[in-house]
Order: structure tokens, then C-alpha cells, then sequence
């Protein structure tokens, strides 16, 4: 293992990934596209087209006048659509949606991607990515932050290409263990998913912050019944 | 008494009002809809259009109609209304399985399977939701029958659309893969009735109830006709399942009826009404699956599962029960003799239908394949491309659904021992493997999404 990972750096080539494509799955070197769609053109020398997915999250008007980052926001921010292939959809202008790659990708241990907006694309002022890291051992369909900031609507037709994936050699030492546990979080989605966030108390408590101000809604307004008025006496 | 000019305005108003709100859409502006909804909703649409115009007629009546025409326009209304009142169990339902509340992707594959069984040809699978927690097939005779004498009433209005199977599934189950698989089951009941199974079989159950004692009753006589038909169509539709998708269809049925959970008790030989018993259905599992190869499969896992089937098949058909209410046992012991004597037979017919085509396990290359599969998953990898000694390999969705299925049975802990959990409640047993099963089932249908993509991966060796 120390022979394979001494003496690379830099952008995998598409010859080295073609290579790494090859390697059985439990080679902690291997690296999984699938499914390679049109192969023959979907390499660059240094980068792997990927293709948009089928399903995706389209923000909705929230039940509440505001978006919190917490553990409940994950199922009210977003409205599940799915577009079959041959189908597309419409993004408003200056509107945002999550999408996902078609290809389910699978990272060597030794390795990071990048995930770019295929030129043609932005040139259309459509941006797939706004956290395009992932990485090693990363396993999964990529979520994608899709935003049209052009002044048009735009049809996105799933199954087209989108994305450039790009794999740079992670600088691991000899020793580095290659059997080391899979991070849970994103775990081998195969569909765009929403943000598991925890609650702010619980994120900020670990770092020493004690008290965190909350948004707790709009409370109902107690209902106190009529006072009755008293009757007058009358001799 | 004839109805007046005004009843009858006043019933087609109502008439007009019912249609417009079961055909018209309602909130359909985000939703697809696989083909076969497609045309079932647009022969819906078409068909509330054509009555809209029929009923127009009403409008311009004279105001003083013939009492005898008038009283057949009022029957005709009764006719088209009562049509409308099968279709409403059938529109809504199947506009909520849309693409994204049903397995489409397994239903697609199982469609073009379908249509690959001779005589099957363009076949189309409608799903529809529905709130019992159970699989349901509903007949299309009735349907065709009703469409057709609604065509003599309403000028050119189509005939209900042919080669389609009305399957309707669990709203909770929309999007699982492994529960679904019971849907196979179903579209045996469609096969049957597609194929007219029930002329080949008929003169045989005849014959099998006749020479089972003298002579019954006509009331008995159809009684036991009648049981004796569904539970032979019951085991047809078992053994079509398993023809269809291997040995992942017992999976389901297991899990889903929780059959394990009653296997040591004497319930599972009770027949009833509807359907033989689970002992008996198990023994016709346990015959397909050897005929087909698969047992080898299961006999080398040796699994619960596994170990569940060869049990319930064990059990002699002497100790299958049947009890019915109102009924002498010695009647329901006649049905239960007769459907002993047809029941071979359904091995035949069912050999007849695939002619062929049934998927097999041939061991070998195959069961490398299954190990590949399950290798992939329990590295959280799809498993659409297989790697082997450095050459890319296509499995079969067949030998995916049922490795994926295996996999989740029996070597989850191997992806879960894998995975970091972090979270105090992902370290819990029940919550940890009813996560990951979610995860395997997902990869699983998105394999079978993939290989049937065009690429240049090779399938894998047979």
C-alpha cells in the first residue's frame, strides 16, 4: 500500500481513474462511478463529467415566518418533486433548488473531489455547487445546490451532464489507516437530502456557550373568559 | 312514474357535477406518472369529456318529453353513475402513487419482465395506493363489461384500457423496494385472468370434485368450486411471483405477514376462504424454487428464512385444515380432497406461461455474482458495476434484488460494523439496522435503475 500512495500528488488524471475504476471494492484504493453513462466522452484528462439526477428538494414556504437550523427543520423546509428522464424542470429565475448527481460515486481513502459547474452550464448563470469538497471515502449520489442567477427561467433536463468532478491525491503518510470507520453523516445518499442539523443549544454547549436565544414561535394567546358583571342589588 | 324535462336536467346537472370531480386534476402540477397512469388518467379525462357532451343533450330536451324515452334516459343516467362510482375507487388512488409515492423503478423492471412472457407483450402495471395494509389485484372483467355497455350510452366513448393490471399497494410502502416485491404475487392474478388460465383449469376441477364423493348438492357444488378456485389460483400466483423474482418474493411474504411469528403454531395449516394455508403455500414456494434453481441458493445461507420454508413444506398435506362458517366439514374436506388432486397441475400451467422465460439460479458464475453484490453493499457501494479481476461486469437485476435481499437478512452488521455512529441514538441495535436497511434497499433499486441504462459493461458471466 505504502508503494501506491508514495510519490502521487496532485489532480488524478483520467487514465488514473480509469485505472482506479478497475479495482475491486474492497481495495481501500478503488474508485466507483455508476453508472458511466456515454464513457467514452465522459472523461477530460483531469476530470469525470457527471450528469444531473432525477429526484429533487425544492424550498418551500416555511410553516413558520423564518428557517432555523435545527433537528426538526429537516422535514418542513423542503418539497420532494421527481422528474423522470425525458422530463425536465423549471427553475424561476433567482430561484434555488437541491438536485443530486445521477451517478452514485464512491471515494478512494486516499483521495478528495471537487465538484465544479460544468462551463456551459454557468454560462447560462446556473450554479450547481456551493460546498463542492467531498471527501475521502466519501459514498454517495452528490447533493447539489442548484441556483439559477440569471433574470430567465431555466429547464434542467436530468440525465444531462452538469458537473465536472474533479480527484486530487490526499497527501496520506505510510502509516495512514486505511481501515479506519465511515463517517455517518451523508452517508450513501442516493437522493438529494435535506440538512440533519442538531439543535444550536446542543452545537453551541460543546464549545462552552451555556445559553443560546431561541426562536420558540408564535404562542397562542390565552382566551380569558368574560368577566361577568356583577348585578346590582336593588332594594 | 316518468321522470318530467326538469328531473332529468336536474340529474345530469348532478351526473355532471360527480364526473367533473373525479376526472377533472386536482393538485397534479408537481407529479409524474409512469405511462401506465398516464393513459389510465387520460381515459378517465376522455371519458368524463364524452359524457359532459352526452349529457348536454338534457339541456335542449323538449320540456314535455315521451314518458318511455324519458324513463330510458333516467335508467341511462343510473348506468353512467354507478360506472362512475367503480371509477372513483380507482382515480384518486392512482394519482397519489405517482412516481414519487411508488417503487417506479421497480415497477418498470417488473413491466418489461411481464412483457417479455409470451402472450404478455405491452403489458402495463397501474399502481394505485390503498389504505388496507395488503396487496390487491382488482379484476377487470366487471370493468370491461361496464365500459362497454357505458359505450352504448355515451357516442364513442373508449373501451377500458386492455393489457392493464390494477394493482393497488400500501400508501406506506410507496417507496420500499423489498415489501413491494409482493406485487408479483398480484400481477399473477392478472396473468390468469390476462391469459384465461381459468379454461385449462376448469374441466380439471370439475373432474377433481366429482370423483372426490358423490354426488353435491348445486349449492355445494359451486361452494366448494369456488374455494377450490381461489386457492388454486392463490399457489398459481405464488409460483408466478417466484418465476418473476426469485426467491425475494418468499422473503417478502414472510416478512410482511410475519409468518415467522406464527410458524410454531397450528394456524399454519388453517386454509380459508380466500387462500390456502401458509403450509401449503410454503411447500408450492419450496417446489418453484427447486424447479428454478434457487433453493441451492438458500440451502447454502441457510438463514431463518430458509429454514422457515423447508419447515412449513415438511408438513404433511393431511394436517392442512379448513373450516368454514355455515358449512358441514365434511363439505369443507370435499374441497379441501379436490384442490389435493388439481394442484400438481398448477406446476404445469405455470411452466406453460413462462415457457421458458422464468428466472433461474444456475449456481456457479451466479453465486460469485450474489457474493459480489453483497461485497458492494457491505462497503455502502451500488451495486451496478461488478469489479472482477480487473473487468467491469453488469449483474442481472434478478440475481441484485435477491442478493440485495440476502444481504439485508443476514449481513447488514458487516456495513454497520463499518459505519462510525456517532450519535448516542445510532448506536441503538433496532434504530442503527432499521436506518441502514433504508440505505441497502435504496442502493439496491438504484442498481437495478442502473443496469438497465445503456453502458459498456459486460453482463456478468452465466
Amino acid at each position: 500500500m505504502a508503494d501506491v500512495i508514495r510519490g502521487r500528488s496532485g489532480v488524478l488524471t483520467s487514465k488514473e481513474m480509469k485505472r482506479r475504476l478497475l479495482l475491486e471494492i474492497e481495495n481501500p484504493l478503488s474508485l466507483v462511478i455508476t453508472p458511466l453513462l456515454d464513457e467514452r466522452s465522459a472523461f477530460d484528462l483531469d476530470a469525470v463529467d457527471l450528469r444531473l439526477g432525477t429526484h429533487f428538494l425544492f424550498p418551500r414556504v416555511p410553516p413558520r415566518a423564518y428557517y432555523c437550523p435545527d433537528e426538526e427543520s429537516r422535514q418542513t423546509f423542503h418539497m420532494r418533486v421527481h422528474v423522470p428522464l425525458g422530463d425536465f424542470l423549471v427553475v424561476p429565475p433567482h430561484h434555488t433548488v437541491l438536485g443530486a448527481t445521477f451517478e452514485f460515486i464512491k471515494l478512494p481513502f486516499d483521495v478528495s473531489g471537487e465538484i465544479l459547474t460544468k462551463s456551459s452550464v454557468a454560462r447560462t448563470f446556473t450554479l450547481i455547487e456551493t460546498a463542492p469538497w467531498i471527501h475521502p471515502n466519501y459514498r454517495g449520489c452528490l447533493t447539489l445546490e442548484i441556483a439559477n442567477v440569471s433574470n430567465t427561467a431555466m429547464l434542467l433536463y436530468p440525465g444531462r451532464r452538469i458537473g465536472q468532478l474533479i480527484l486530487l491525491h490526499v497527501a496520506v503518510d505510510d502509516e495512514a489507516n486505511t481501515e479506519e470507520l465511515l463517517d455517518s453523516t451523508y452517508f450513501g445518499p442516493v437522493f438529494p437530502e435535506a440538512p440533519p442539523f442538531k439543535n444550536p443549544q446542543e452545537d453551541l454547549f460543546k464549545i462552552g456557550v451555556p445559553i443560546v436565544k431561541v426562536m420558540l414561535g408564535p404562542k397562542p394567546i390565552p382566551r380569558t373568559p368574560p368577566r361577568q358583571k356583577r348585578k346590582r342589588r336593588t332594594l | 312514474m316518468p321522470p318530467l324535462a326538469s328531473d332529468l336536467v336536474r340529474d345530469a346537472a348532478s351526473l355532471r357535477s360527480l364526473i367533473r370531480s373525479i376526472y377533472l386534476q386536482r393538485d397534479d402540477v408537481d407529479r409524474n406518472y409512469r405511462r401506465a397512469t398516464v393513459e389510465f388518467l387520460a381515459y378517465i379525462t376522455d371519458l368524463g369529456r364524452k359524457t359532459e357532451l352526452y349529457l348536454e343533450k338534457f339541456a335542449s330536451a323538449p320540456t314535455d318529453p315521451d314518458p318511455a324515452l324519458a324513463a330510458m334516459d333516467r335508467e341511462n343516467i343510473a348506468s353512467l353513475r354507478s360506472f362512475w362510482f367503480d371509477l372513483h375507487d380507482l382515480v384518486q388512488p392512482s394519482r397519489d402513487a405517482d412516481t414519487l409515492h411508488s417503487p417506479e423503478i421497480l415497477i418498470s423492471y417488473l413491466e418489461d419482465r411481464l412483457s417479455a412472457i409470451p402472450g404478455l407483450s405491452d403489458c402495463k402495471l397501474l399502481i394505485s395506493h390503498t389504505p388496507e395494509l395488503n396487496y390487491v389485484q382488482s379484476p377487470r372483467q366487471h370493468l370491461r363489461e361496464r365500459a362497454d355497455s357505458y359505450a352504448a350510452i355515451v357516442p364513442g366513448s373508449q373501451k377500458f384500457p386492455a393489457k392493464m393490471a390494477l394493482i393497488a399497494i400500501p400508501y406506506s410502502q410507496d417507496e420500499n423496494l423489498f415489501s413491494n416485491l409482493i406485487i408479483c404475487h398480484e400481477i399473477g392474478h392478472f396473468v390468469f385472468e390476462q391469459l384465461g388460465l381459468e379454461e385449462p383449469l376448469s374441466g380439471r376441477i370439475e373432474n377433481a370434485l366429482r370423483n372426490s364423493g358423490p354426488t353435491l348438492s348445486s349449492d355445494d357444488r359451486s361452494w366448494c368450486l369456488e374455494r377450490v378456485w381461489a386457492w388454486i389460483e392463490e399457489i398459481f400466483c405464488d409460483r408466478f411471483a417466484i418465476g418473476l423474482i426469485g426467491p425475494a418474493f418468499s422473503f417478502s411474504y414472510i416478512e410482511m405477514f410475519d409468518v415467522l411469528g406464527i410458524a410454531d403454531k397450528d394456524q399454519v395449516n388453517d386454509f380459508a376462504d380466500t387462500h390456502p394455508s401458509d403450509s401449503c403455500r410454503f411447500l408450492e414456494h419450496f417446489r418453484q424454487l427447486q424447479i428454478t434453481g434457487w433453493w441451492s441458493l438458500l440451502e447454502q445461507r441457510g438463514n431463518t428464512y430458509t429454514k422457515l420454508i423447508r419447515d412449513l413444506s415438511n408438513i404433511p398435506s393431511s394436517r392442512y385444515k379448513f373450516e368454514s362458517k355455515g358449512r358441514s366439514r365434511t363439505l369443507a374436506n370435499r374441497a379441501l380432497k379436490a384442490f389435493g388432486k388439481v394442484r400438481p397441475f398448477v406446476s404445469s400451467l405455470i411452466a406453460g406461461v413462462f415457457r421458458g422465460r422464468e428466472c433461474r439460479f444456475r449456481g456457479g458464475e451466479e453465486m460469485e455474482c450474489v457474493r459480489a453484490i453483497e461485497k458492494y453493499l457491505s462497503w455502502g457501494v451500488v451495486p451496478a458495476t461488478v469489479i472482477r479481476e480487473r473487468v467491469a461486469y453488469q449483474p442481472d437485476p434478478v440475481i441484485i434484488v435477491n442478493a440485495g435481499y440476502l444481504f439485508y437478512l443476514e449481513e447488514i452488521s458487516t456495513l454497520i460494523g463499518r459505519i462510525r455512529q456517532s450519535r448516542q441514538e445510532e448506536r441503538q441495535p433496532v434504530w442503527q439496522r432499521q436506518r441502514w436497511s433504508q440505505r441497502v434497499e435504496q442502493w439496491t433499486m438504484k442498481a437495478i435503475e442502473d443496469v438497465r441504462l445503456p453502458t459498456n459493461r459486460r453482463p456478468w458471466p452465466t
